[in-house]
């Protein structure tokens, strides 16, 4: 598994009105194994700092490493977007076997599979995206992602289009999953709540330019496993607003 | 787990046999209009249907009906093929490149503004009169469409898609053939059967006007001698042969698109 570490990042996008810088020194630290939550209004740059993390967005500036990778270069990162991101014109299994070949073969066939009975869709196999909720749809993706065997899980918002009870159960799969697999996961999410309740440690974030401006040890506050009815998750998601609410600032986000 | 959603792609025998009935139908209304407008003009001036179909099997009996229509066909998919695979190219690579697109947009306009006829003629004098000057001077007409339409398809790819295949780091070509080239499709098909229509209209053109052989003449020898049996013949022959073609095309386009929802089931 490994590990994230973040210096100095920064990220200037330009527009009509001159550049704006939507990351200014960003540091940040994962360690292999860990849970860690990204907190922040919508537009402060999380999904920037995603995509830079991700390596889909190559134009920064500052340094970001990974550690202790079982790669030379880059660990496998699995990226799990807002929406599900599926091929419309693939089944569902071949939305999975996607990620890993170009021309299915029978061995990748079988995990393929495997991971179809994980996520709860082993009868939805030959499925076309438009056939399945939208529920299903984002377990799709998130299997995806999973099939890879990746050692850092990036999820942007991956809840957010999704209604309370599917997003209820969709969030315990994640958890069993993390539990599974020991990997590195960097979630990000405007959800106080979701966020105290998954991670180990909440990263909170403020916009314009986007920075971390707090963070929120959970791990000796809030042992595992942990019970969504719980009252210190109220209070806990409760101290990480008070710490982002002198940063908000109506009509401040640029993009996100 | 959420309910089963009701599977849509999935096509009745019910389905089917309407489908197959109204495509009938709308054959049937061709007929039906043809034999009205033969009963209202006259048959010497409109002959029927019947004494069409007779004066086909007489050109077939001849030997003269499928020489004509093989080397049509064979100017017509020449055309087809050499302006796709221009168009193509250069449509994506003008999607892809701003640059490129602003360079070559005069040439474009143009190629869409000229009258169809001028390039037949320019080649028919500069090339002479042959099939070379026919196929670069129809390849000229058609390519500017070709470029449009893809230029538009490459500007509507959902870049979603690519980013989601990119931050899986799938290789360059599966992502050209599994994410761009579908969403490509659409306009591809479409495109191609657009440009099939115009290529037989204009190939017909540029026999009638500067050929010796094919449907085009052939057309142009009968109109010479007032035989409409013959301009309607061989009409009919061709349009049957190109609508085979483009049934051929559709029936692959539905195939490729099997996942796609009915836009009836929301609109």
């Amino acid at each position: 598994m490994a590990g994230i570490r973040c210096l100095g990042l920064r990220k200037v996008f330009s527009s009509s009105r001159g550049p704006k810088a939507v990351l200014e020194g960003v540091n940040l630290e994962v360690k292999s194994g860990e849970f860690v939550a990204i907190l922040g209004p919508s537009g402060c740059g999380k999904t920037t700092l995603l995509n830079i993390l991700s390596g889909l967005d190559p134009d920064y500036s500052g340094q970001v490493s990974f550690t202790d990778s079982r790669s030379p270069t880059r660990p496998t990162i699995g990226y799990v977007f807002q929406e599900p991101r599926l091929l419309p014109w693939m089944t569902v299994r071949q939305n999975i076997h996607f990620a890993l070949e170009a021309t299915p073969s029978p061995k990748v066939g079988a995990r393929v599979q495997s991971w179809l009975r994980r996520v709860g869709l082993a009868d939805y196999y030959d499925y076309y995206p438009n056939q399945l909720s939208t529920g299903m749809q984002h377990r799709v993706a998130l299997a995806r992602a999973l099939i890879l065997d990746p050692e850092v899980m990036l999820l942007d918002e991956p809840f957010s289009s999704l209604d309370e009870i599917t997003a209820m159960s969709m969030r315990e799969e994640v958890l069993e999953l993390w539990k599974e697999q020991q990997g590195t996961v960097l979630l990000v999410t405007h959800n106080p709540l979701e966020a105290v309740y998954l991670a180990d440690r909440v990263l909170v974030m403020a916009a314009n330019p986007g920075r971390i401006i707090a963070e929120l040890e959970l791990t000796g506050r809030l042992p595992r496993p942990r019970d969504p009815e719980d009252r210190r998750l109220w209070e806990l998601s409760r101290e990480a607003v008070r710490l982002l609410s002198p940063h908000l600032r109506l009509g401040s986000a640029v993009s996100d | 787990m959420e309910a089963l959603p009701a599977r849509t792609s999935t096509r009745s025998q019910g389905d089917f046999s309407r489908s197959l009935g109204l495509r009938l139908l709308s054959l049937l209304s061709i007929v039906l209009v043809w034999l009205g407008l033969s009963w209202l003009l006259g048959r010497t001036v409109v002959p029927g249907p019947v004494e069409t179909v007779e004066f086909l099997i007489r050109e077939h009996e001849r030997g003269q009906l499928w020489v004509h229509i093989w080397i049509t066909l064979w100017r017509v998919l020449l055309s087809f093929a050499i302006t796709m695979a221009l168009g193509v190219l250069i449509g994506v690579a003008v999607g892809i490149s701003r640059t490129l697109d602003r360079l070559l947009e005069a040439w474009v306009v143009t190629g869409l503004a000229v009258p169809r006829i001028l390039p037949l003629v320019v080649c028919y004098l500069l090339i002479g009169l042959n099939d070379t000057a026919a196929i670069v001077a129809l390849v000229i007409i058609m390519v500017p469409q070709v470029i449009v339409q893809m230029r538009e398809g490459i500007r509507s790819i959902d870049v979603k898609l690519v980013e989601m295949a990119r931050a899986l780091r799938r290789p360059r070509g599966q992502i050209w053939r599994q994410v761009v080239l579908p969403q490509l499709a659409p306009y591809l098909l479409g495109t191609a059967r657009g440009v099939l229509s115009l290529s037989w209209k204009m190939v017909v053109f540029a026999e009638l006007i500067g050929r010796t052989s094919g449907v085009g003449y052939q057309i142009n020898f009968y109109f010479q001698m007032f035989e409409m049996r013959g301009i309607l013949a061989y009409g009919l022959a061709m349009t049957l042969v190109l609508a085979a073609i483009d049934l051929s095309m559709l029936a692959l386009s539905e195939r490729a698109f099997r996942w796609r929802r009915p836009v009836e089931q929301v609109i």
